[in-house]
This record gives structure tokens, C-alpha cells and sequence, in this order.
């Protein structure tokens, strides 16, 4: 028998044919793991911090009034606007809430894992979300902190990326946090409700807290955007930008930053970009989501950030 | 040069036949030396030729690498991965480097079929992980399937090296 395998593998290319096949099968394999293959780690749980959703009213008010750009009830407020910057359409929501509480994540079909997606405006809509836009894409990496909703689903710390993440404490503000510094369970203990592990930073204590010319890839390309920012206490904006498109070329990261400042972010923070981009409003997609180059399409996600009860 | 190529540096397949011209001994033992300078300088000119070929063929698989990479960044929409830019390297450093350089060398050494096999093997496995890797990080994603792609790399090229080594010193001992 051996001789036999010994023979087979002294033909000319015989090896290199057998090894060339494995190889190719075991890298096919891996990115369909990565890309592709949905693995469930875990299903959604209700956070020990039941009180803090339970305090907040759980049902929208039948007062609300809602037109195609704004919302507002007792507790929400929600203004949109587009506005055009370096040829590009950028939504823009100002949300107002009452409680941080308002401020929610959700995942894709209530499930964690990698690979486990569902579109933004399906995710929003088996919430009864009133405006959501996507969120960090963790399901996309097999490490970094996941926080959603008090619950902690993951633990282990992600490769440095140079990029820190953003956590929303209990009472609504903003902080920027590195994962080599803190375990989850110390964010969560002391107050974090929501993490995202994206990044980078784009506007800190005011301030734009990138390079113009930072030699980052992403950093430089004009892309889609997403980013979420804080104003004031309880008064946020999300911002979506079309790109890759005709109509709208996309900003750069630093291009994003300066949109964020000039709202009057006191602190900024970039989520998952490109196809991913998608801002719901009202039962609607309200941007252009470009999914797989230039087709308008919207892709699926792992999670969103979302306003409602 | 390969096992194969034993044969060949021996002569015994080509051994001078003892007719009327090489019936005086002295005579038969100068063309018997002919024959050996012959030979070796025949294997080392082939051995050169092999070893120019590999080197040949590692650029041209370093050039497709350039050629790969340039073209996934056109559609990466300005992501780059500097893994997959360098990898070009390793076919360039791990192959057409030194094939290269054995090839013009006065006196190439010899590298067994498996050593060789072995050391192609690690050399491909590189890539693979460096384009993985590429892909993952362009695609704005964190992996560790990478890390697989380097450890079992290490171990070709390092199964390689020890089993040349094994194999010159299995032919010493023959010589000695």
C-alpha cells in the first residue's frame, strides 16, 4: 500500500496536484466560514437591568404625530433631514428621547453568532423600531466585546485594530473605551447598556479626532457611512450617507468627522460603513444602500441601533 | 537536482563500452575520467537549468501576486490589506531568490523531490494565509483562521529543511 502512495506521489505534478487541490479547498472553506457559514452562538435574553426598559413607557403613545421626515411623541422627538456635502446625500436624524432607554439594539433574528444576518428594515420592523439605522456589524468578526442591551454576548477582547469603542451608559451618555483596558464585565458593571466595536472615533470632547491625513484605507475612500453621535443628554444624531453611486460618490472618514462636529457632536463614532448603510424611518429605507457595488440594494446585517418602545 | 538525478552523476547508465580503442589500460582509464568530467559537467548544467526554471516560475507566480492584488484593490472601493500587498514576497524571498541564486552557482547543491515538495508546500500555504488574511481585512472583518495558515507554513518549510539536512547527510556518509 505504501509503495503504491509512494509511487503515485514520484508522478510528475502528482503532489503538487493533490496538495494544490487540498489547498484550495481548505481556503474556499475558510472564507465561506467567514463570509457565508451562519454559526449560532446564542439567542437574544432579557438583561438583568429589566427595571431600566420596564421604568419607560413600552407602547407608543396614539398622539404621535409622524410625517415623512419627523416624528414626535411625549417621549421622542425625531427630525430628518437630507443635505448634500461633497456630492453626496447625507440623512440626518436628530432624535430627543426622554430616556436612554429609547435608545435600543437589536440583533438579527433575535439570534448571536457569526454570520447571522437579516436586512436593517426587517430587524427594525420586528421591533416596532421608528428609526433605525445599522449598527457594528459584530457578527462579521469572531472577536470583540458584544454588549447589546445590558447582556453581555461576547467577552473576548478583538485583535488590535487601532480603533476603540463606543459605549452608551445607562443614563444615555457617550463613552469611548479600549478593549485592551477593561473587560466586558467591568463595562457592564459599570453602567454600559450598548457597545460597538467599529470605529474609529470620529469627533472627541468636540473635537475631530482623526487624521485628514490618516493612511487608513477606509480612512481615505469615499464610502458609504454610518455614525451615531451625542449632542447634548438624550439628544443624539444618526447620520447616513449614500455612496458608491452616481448620484453620490460618499464621504471619507475625516469628511464624516466634520459632518459630525458641525452638529455639534461632543462625541462622534463611526459604525459599520459601505453596503451595510441603511437608515429606516417609519416603515421605510429611507437612504440608497448600495449592496455588492453600485446595485441599490440593502444587505443584510447582524444588528442595529434603533429609536422606540 | 533531484534523486533522479543520482543516476546521472554516477554514469552507470552510460558507461563506455571496452572495444579495440580502449583495449590498452591506461587509455581506458583516461576516457573513463573523460566521461566522468563529462557527466557532472552534463548534471550540473542540469541541475542549473531545473533550479533556473523554479526560479523562473516562483517570479512569475510573485508577479501574479502584484497583478492579483492591483486588481482586487480596483473593486475594493480604497481598502487595502497590507498582507495581501506583501505577498508577493514570499514566492520572491521563498523561491525565486534563492533558486535563483543556486542556479548560477558554481556548485548547486543537490535538494531531494520531498525536501522540495515540502518547501513549495510551505511557500503556498504563505500565500494562501496572506490572501486570506487580505481578503478578511479588506472586507473590513476580524479573523483568527490566519493564524492556522502560519503555523502549518512554519511546519512545511521547517519539515523541509530537516529533511534536506537528512538527506546531505545521508550523502556524505555514502561519500566519506
Amino acid at each position: 500500500m505504501m509503495n503504491k502512495i509512494t509511487a503515485f506521489f514520484r508522478k510528475p505534478f502528482a503532489y503538487a496536484a493533490v496538495f494544490g487541490t487540498l489547498l484550495t479547498a481548505t481556503n474556499g472553506y475558510v472564507l465561506l466560514k467567514t463570509f457565508m457559514i451562519p454559526s449560532v452562538e446564542g439567542y437574544v435574553v432579557e438583561s438583568q437591568n429589566n427595571s431600566y426598559y420596564e421604568e419607560v413607557a413600552s407602547e407608543a403613545p396614539q398622539d404621535a404625530e409622524t410625517t415623512g421626515t419627523s416624528y414626535s411623541d411625549e417621549n421622542i422627538q425625531i427630525s430628518i433631514s437630507t443635505v448634500r456635502y461633497n456630492d453626496t446625500d447625507i440623512y440626518i436624524a436628530d432624535v430627543k428621547v426622554s430616556s436612554a432607554a429609547y435608545l435600543k439594539t437589536a440583533l438579527a433574528n433575535d439570534t448571536f453568532g457569526r454570520n447571522v444576518t437579516q436586512k436593517t428594515s426587517g430587524i427594525a420592523a420586528a421591533h416596532n423600531a421608528i428609526l433605525a439605522i445599522n449598527g457594528d456589524y459584530y457578527g462579521a468578526n469572531s472577536q470583540g466585546y458584544v454588549i447589546k442591551n445590558g447582556v453581555i454576548y461576547r467577552d473576548t477582547a478583538r485583535r488590535s485594530t487601532g480603533y476603540d469603542d463606543l459605549v452608551i451608559y445607562k443614563d444615555g451618555s457617550f463613552g469611548i473605551i479600549n478593549e485592551s483596558e477593561v473587560t466586558a464585565q467591568e463595562l457592564l458593571d459599570s453602567g454600559v447598556m450598548n457597545l460597538f466595536a467599529f470605529g474609529p472615533t470620529l469627533v472627541k470632547n468636540g473635537s475631530v479626532a482623526i487624521s485628514q491625513n490618516e493612511e487608513v484605507g477606509r480612512a481615505m475612500a469615499n464610502n458609504p457611512r454610518t455614525a451615531i453621535g451625542i449632542i447634548d443628554d438624550l439628544h443624539y444624531i444618526l447620520v447616513v450617507s449614500d455612496g458608491r453611486t452616481n448620484e453620490s460618490q460618499g464621504l471619507s472618514l475625516y469628511e464624516l468627522a466634520q459632518v459630525m462636529q458641525q452638529y455639534g457632536c461632543k462625541t462622534a463614532y463611526n459604525l459599520d460603513g459601505g453596503g451595510s448603510s441603511t437608515m429606516y424611518f417609519n416603515g421605510q429605507v429611507i437612504n440608497n444602500p448600495t449592496t455588492n457595488g453600485n446595485r441599490i440594494s440593502e444587505r443584510s446585517v447582524s444588528d442595529i441601533v434603533y429609536i422606540g418602545y | 537536482m533531484y534523486t533522479s538525478d543520482i543516476n546521472i552523476r554516477k554514469g552507470y547508465d552510460r558507461m563506455p563500452v571496452n572495444n579495440s580503442r580502449h583495449s590498452r589500460q591506461p587509455q581506458r582509464f583516461n576516457a573513463f575520467q573523460s566521461y566522468q568530467r563529462d557527466t557532472a559537467r552534463q548534471r550540473t548544467i542540469t541541475v542549473h537549468n531545473r533550479y533556473a526554471k523554479t526560479a523562473l516560475a516562483y517570479a512569475a507566480v510573485s508577479a501574479f501576486c502584484l497583478v492579483f492584488c492591483a486588481i482586487y484593490e480596483i473593486f475594493s472601493f480604497g481598502e487595502h490589506s497590507l498582507f495581501m500587498r506583501m505577498m508577493f514576497m514570499v514566492p520572491l524571498l521563498g523561491g525565486a531568490a534563492p533558486f535563483g541564486l543556486m542556479a548560477v552557482s558554481e556548485n548547486p547543491p543537490s535538494i531531494s523531490r520531498g525536501a522540495f515538495n515540502l518547501w513549495n508546500s510551505g511557500l503556498a500555504v504563505r500565500v494562501s494565509g496572506c490572501l486570506v488574511r487580505g481578503i478578511i481585512e479588506i472586507s473590513g472583518r476580524v479573523s483568527d483562521y490566519d493564524n492556522y495558515y502560519w503555523v502549518i507554513s512554519g511546519l512545511f518549510l521547517i519539515l523541509a529543511f530537516l529533511m534536506q539536512t537528512v538527506a546531505w547527510r545521508k550523502n556524505n556518509q555514502r561519500k566519506g
